[in-house]
């Protein structure tokens, strides 16, 4: 039952906050209640770590009288908790950071959000079997599109929203799907025996939500998030993904699937580079998130493929804490800055740091071309993340005086959980991991930097002057290639030819439905007849 | 005089219809009279006891379990309670729904003496005679899909017609099949006695090519009657085709004839799904996942020797679940909003969100999304299928598949803001009375989804009026 | 001889109602089909019992009959002669069909039903079937229906002999007969509207 204890302190809270805001609205009694029960939640997933693994049977369907079967449970293990801690560590920072932000987003109603999310994250790397996994996606979806149509400018975004939550839809059905292949192969299994038969569609259902696999960017420009609830919104349901990948089967890639592993690769590859161009020249952290999201999805996608699941738990720690750190990093304090600086540890890769370990999944099967594009991918992302640690902040003149205790207070809190991930987070992360790739790739990040003045830009900044023609080629180029990428192509392209079969479907239809209808009705049933009995003899 | 069961639960509803249906202009009188006497008989079904005697105080009323008429018996088992019970709650559900605008005032009554038809169907003998009772309950659902004053549409003859050409099949069916129960296995005759069976029950179940009336009457006729007749005559009709299956044992016995049956399963499935894709009315898009769910009850009939017929009871209460929330949204927004054309629609969530909410979970229900309704059976069915037949398995998914793009299609046209409009702020303009019973029926479809082991009703018990197919 | 007149009187009957639309000619046709089903029917069943058929069948015909006389029809153009010789043809061709086929399916299916019966049966629900199939119009729709039931009842009358059966067979050919009227109704309801004043 301690497998609960966050998960119900979270939702205990948001409750109490959501009925204060309610009844009688107080900022600090309502912050105060978010404080306490994230870090009681927080504590709480840490002393988890001695009971490792922990399960939890909640209800089941195997009842051999009503022919149902599959069963829900919460399955905390080292696969999950390092997801478990990255989530309840960035919901803490989020509490903690929103202490700087009360001028502008941060409100009781947005920590009660929060709360709520986080806690159905939490239940949602946590699951035990796929059933419950697609409930919780199921209510994670929901409450996205409910509370993303409720923002203001929503109507401006309304088919992406749509479309958005249609491809979540999708990934549900993939997992359904999965299910179904999964209990036809092996009968009931739980996230821990993922039948290989099944593998695919579940790195299907999980890629899709990522965006990665295949690669979909429905929100290139994303209705106004905040920071705090914003962040919390879009990284959850990708905690989630990613924990789901960290379970496949290594021999995921059947010998049937082998030919198109160039295939595969070659897409992943492919939304690695451009999301991490994207990345680095994006105005700002914000925007340039969904692009972050994407870069270190494919490269934990791609871990899969190469038959190191675990090795994808690196790269969603790269993607969830030190984003989270870059993401909730506003105000930004010049003092403070040098923060930033230790997040680095957590996405260069270097050994015995955070993700050490992923370099095994993007060179497991030996270098390959591939491995040089997810290495050029991460030097990008690398790029990117040095450049927005490098742009300079405000005072903190502006922070109250207990904010500015707590506003660094939430960014300590990720450095430190990126260390003590890279520490003890599961086994095999405090390791060497390919150590001769990890400092190829930083090589040539330090190449790049050294390289970039011929460019124009002045460290620094990466932002190349105006005048480069290497940013106005950049320029030209980066628009054009946007609709691509965000598939709208490939929607316009399948509604063409879903048009198309309903027109004939309907003309058919009609002929069934009109005065001749049953004459027709008649004919087609004495072909169908003539067929069978042909078929038969 | 002896009372029976059939008294009370065939009998009684018509007359209690007939004095319904002359108090139709006192609509609220009419449909509580309707709504109570539908609701009681479901109760007393549900926990009458198994002697058959009825305690009250110091009067002990012991009822027969059959009637006899002109000759013949009709029998009402206490094995088939759970089922009457079921059949006549719903009725009772639906009743209360009898004063929406654009319901026609005689659907209560006459929705009354259906279920009291479809009861007598389930226990006369010879049970073949059951196709008249039946065609009998068509008869009367016509006054309750027209309407005074509109043109009387193309759908409504073609439904009586069809419906009406099955009888005949099913009456010759049954006459050959106790022929041919003698004969060898590989005579032609059984072939031909199976195929006369399947016809009738095809188009009884408005199986392709014989499912056009089921779009045409969904699009013109009121959608809480349509969403009625949709889950009423097909749950009826497949549990009085079990008695086929319980009777004869060369049609338990051949893998042939529930391949056949799983096939078109799947057809219907599939058709019925892209169909619904394509639609552009909400109330076709209806039909044709009626379609589509017919082809889920087929498929689990034809996987009747892997406990498909569990199955096939158990989706009942999700299906009339789905289908009355379903019909009851499309109700208010057809009176809010007119005509229920897709782009008709556009932007009107913000004006009713939660009428829309409760359309799009109705929808979501019946495709069997995860949490909903209908997934734990349809889950279950499905892996069966495709560890029977891959193929199967997958094409049924992928039917499936319709109905959530549909689905999604509609949410888009509800949020999108309408052409040089300016948006629309979201806004609860639906009074408590209209989304009160949408969020009643959402929990209870979320508990149907969550916790169907806890919910049972009990309706897997009838298979033990059936002793071949326990 | 009677049974070869009623055969007689039933394929003349069909013909008619398939060939023709005028409410009247249906009505007469479909009494005189009743009259010659029962004759049929006379021979497997007692004439107490055989006599039910015939009183609902003309009880059906007369409450079309009186229903399409009540409605003020909207004037239509008198049919093309090439669309009754085309529909007499099609007639033809269900004749010739059901000769074919009725023989076979005595020996192999009904051996205990009288040739005469079988095909007298047939013939009624095949017009029947082709009549639905080429119109839309409600009152003649419930009048192929009713043929077909009458032709499916001549048949199965060989077969079975039950009083509850024929009591619910009248009470579907009386039902039909009531739809009939109600949608008949109906349909001049929207053809010509009651004006204010018109008596109900």
């Amino acid at each position: 039952m301690l497998i609960l204890l966050p998960v119900g302190l979270l939702l205990v809270a948001s409750s109490a906050i959501y009925i204060l805001d309610l009844t009688r609205p107080k900022y600090g009694t309502s912050w105060l209640i978010a404080a306490a029960a994230s870090i009681l939640a927080w504590l709480a997933v840490f002393i988890l770590r001695l009971r490792l693994p922990t399960t939890l049977r909640l209800a089941s369907w195997n009842i051999p009288e009503l022919n149902l079967s599959g069963h829900f449970s919460l399955l905390l293990d080292y696969d999950s908790w390092p997801y478990a801690l990255a989530l309840i560590t960035i919901t803490l920072a989020v509490i903690l950071s929103d202490a700087a932000r009360t001028r502008y987003d941060s409100t009781p109603r947005a920590w009660s959000a929060s709360l709520v999310i986080a806690a159905l994250g939490l239940l949602a790397v946590q699951s035990g079997t796929t059933l419950i996994m697609m409930l919780i996606w199921v209510v994670v979806d929901l409450l996205e599109l409910l509370y993303l149509l409720g923002l203001k400018d929503a109507h401006q975004f309304s088919l992406r929203i749509i479309v958005s939550y249609g491809v979540r839809t999708a990934s549900i059905l993939f997992l359904f799907l999965g299910t179904m292949q999964g209990w036809a192969a092996r009968g009931d299994f739980d996230v821990t025996q993922i039948p290989t038969e099944a593998g695919f569609v579940f790195l299907l259902a999980a890629g899709l939500r990522l965006g990665v696999f295949p690669l979909n960017l429905p929100f290139l420009k994303e209705p106004t998030l905040r920071r705090g609830a914003g962040n919390i919104i879009r990284l959850t349901p990708v905690a989630a993904s990613l924990g789901l990948l960290a379970r496949l089967p290594a021999d995921l890639v059947t010998p049937g699937l082998e030919r198109w592993m160039p295939l595969f690769m070659g897409l992943l590859s492919l939304s690695a580079l451009y999301a991490g161009a994207r990345w680095l020249v994006a105005v700002d952290e914000v925007d340039g998130r969904p692009y972050w999201i994407v870069a270190w999805a494919s490269l934990a996608t791609a871990s899969v493929l190469n038959g190191a699941p675990q090795a994808s738990i690196a790269w969603g720690m790269a993607l969830i804490l030190p984003g989270s750190l870059l993401f909730l990093y506003f105000p930004r304090i010049q003092r403070m800055n040098f923060l930033l600086f230790f997040g680095l540890a957590g996405v260069l890769g270097l050994p015995y740091t955070l993700a050490a370990s992923g370099w095994q999944g993007l060179a497991g099967n030996g270098f390959t071309l591939w491995t040089l594009l997810f290495m050029v991918a991460h030097v990008l992302m690398v790029m990117g993340y040095l450049e927005r640690a490098f742009q300079p902040g405000g005072v903190p003149g502006a922070l109250e005086s207990w904010a500015r205790l707590v506003f660094p207070l939430g960014l300590i809190l990720i450095i430190q959980a990126i260390i003590a991930l890279g520490l003890i987070g599961w086994p095999g992360a405090f390791t060497a991991g390919v150590w001769w790739l990890s400092l190829v790739s930083n090589g040539l990040v330090l190449l790049v930097i050294l390289l970039i003045r011929r460019f124009g830009a002045i460290p620094p900044y990466f932002q190349l002057p105006a005048s480069s023609r290497l940013r106005t080629a950049l320029d030209w180029l980066f628009p054009r290639l946007e609709p691509v990428f965000r598939f709208e192509w490939v929607y316009r392209a399948g509604w063409q030819i879903y048009s198309f079969l309903g027109m004939l479907l309907k003309s058919f239809s009609s002929v069934l439905e009109g005065k001749g209808g049953i004459l027709w009705t008649a004919l087609i049933l004495v072909l169908l007849i003539s067929i069978l009995a042909g078929g038969g003899s | 005089m002896t009372l029976s069961t059939p008294m009370i639960w065939v009998l009684s509803p018509i007359v209690i219809a007939g004095v319904s249906l002359v108090l139709q202009k006192r609509r609220i009188l009419s449909l509580v009279l309707t709504s109570l006497t539908a609701f009681g008989l479901a109760l007393l079904a549900a926990f009458f006891p198994e002697d058959l005697t009825l305690s009250l105080g110091p009067l002990t009323l012991v009822f027969d379990e059959s009637l006899a008429v002109l000759g013949r018996q009709i029998t009402l088992a206490y094995e088939i309670f759970p089922f009457i019970a079921f059949i006549f709650g719903m009725t009772g559900l639906w009743s209360l729904s009898g004063n929406l605008p654009g319901v026609p005032a005689v659907f209560s009554p006459t929705s009354l003496v259906i279920t009291a038809a479809l009861t007598a169907a389930m226990g006369v003998e010879p049970f073949l005679y059951a196709a008249l009772l039946i065609q009998i309950a068509v008869l009367f659902s016509i006054p309750m899909l027209t309407s005074a004053g509109e043109e009387i549409y193309r759908g409504i003859l073609r439904y009586l017609v069809l419906m009406t050409i099955a009888m005949p099949l099913i009456l010759i069916a049954g006459w050959l099949l106790t022929g041919v129960v003698i004969l060898p296995p590989e005579s032609p005759l059984i072939g031909q006695s199976a195929l006369v069976l399947g016809l009738g029950f095809a188009l009884w179940l408005a199986v392709f090519p014989f499912h056009s009336w089921v779009p045409m009457v969904s699009q013109h006729s009121q959608p809480m009657v349509v969403s009625y007749l949709l889950f009423i005559l097909p749950t009826t009709i497949l549990v009085f085709g079990l008695n086929f299956i319980n009777r004869y044992a060369f049609l338990r016995t051949s893998g042939e004839i529930f391949n056949i049956i799983r096939i078109s399963g799947v057809v219907m499935i599939l058709f019925g799904g892209i169909l619904t894709t394509v639609q552009d009315n909400l109330k076709r898009g209806f039909g044709f996942s009626a379609l589509v769910e017919t082809g889920f009850s087929l498929l689990a009939v034809g996987s009747i020797a892997e406990g498909g017929l569990v199955w096939m009871l158990m989706l009942f209460p999700a299906r009339a679940m789905g289908y009355y929330l379903w019909g009851y949204a499309l109700t208010r927004l057809e009176s809010h909003c007119g005509s229920l054309d897709i782009t008709n629609l556009r932007g009107c969530a913000r004006q009713f969100p939660m009428l829309t909410a409760g359309l799009l979970l109705a929808q979501l229900s019946v495709a069997g999304l995860p949490l909903l309704a209908s997934f734990p059976v349809k889950i279950a069915l499905l892996t069966q299928i495709m560890t029977a037949q891959t193929a199967l398995g997958v094409w049924s998914f992928i039917g499936n598949l319709g109905l959530f793009i549909f689905t999604i299609r509609l949410l888009l046209n509800f949020v999108m803001p309408i052409d040089r409009e300016p948006p629309r702020f979201w806004a609860l303009t639906e009074k408590a009375s209209e989304f009160l019973p949408v969020i009643i029926v959402v929990l209870v479809l979320v508990a149907l989804g969550l916790i169907p082991q806890h919910i049972d009703i009990g309706l897997t018990n009838i298979l033990t009026a059936f002793p071949q197919l326990q | 001889m009677i049974p070869v007149l009623a055969f007689v009187l039933i394929v003349i009957a069909a013909m008619v109602i398939l060939i023709f639309k005028d409410w009247r000619v249906n009505s007469v046709a479909l009494g005189v089909q009743y009259l010659a089903a029962f004759a049929l029917v006379m021979l497997s069943w007692p004439i107490g019992l055989a006599v039910v058929k015939l009183i609902a069948g003309w009880m059906a015909t007369a409450a079309i009959a009186t229903t399409c006389m009540r409605q003020k029809k909207v004037e239509s153009t008198p049919e093309p002669a090439a669309s009754l010789f085309f529909r007499g043809l099609a007639g033809l061709l269900i004749v010739l069909v059901v000769f074919i086929v009725a023989p076979s399916l005595q020996a192999n299916v009904f051996p205990q039903v009288e040739l005469m019966i079988l095909q007298a049966g047939l013939l009624l629900m095949g017009m029947s079937l082709m009549q639905l199939g080429m119109n839309s119009e409600p009152y003649l729709v419930v009048i192929s229906l009713l043929s077909f039931l009458s032709g499916f009842e001549v048949i199965h009358a060989a077969l079975e002999l039950s009083t509850l059966l024929t009591g619910l067979f009248v009470l579907v050919n009386l039902g039909l007969a009531l739809v009939g009227v109600y949608l008949v109704t109906l349909a001049g309801e929207v053809d010509n509207p009651p004006k204010e004043g018109d008596a109900v």
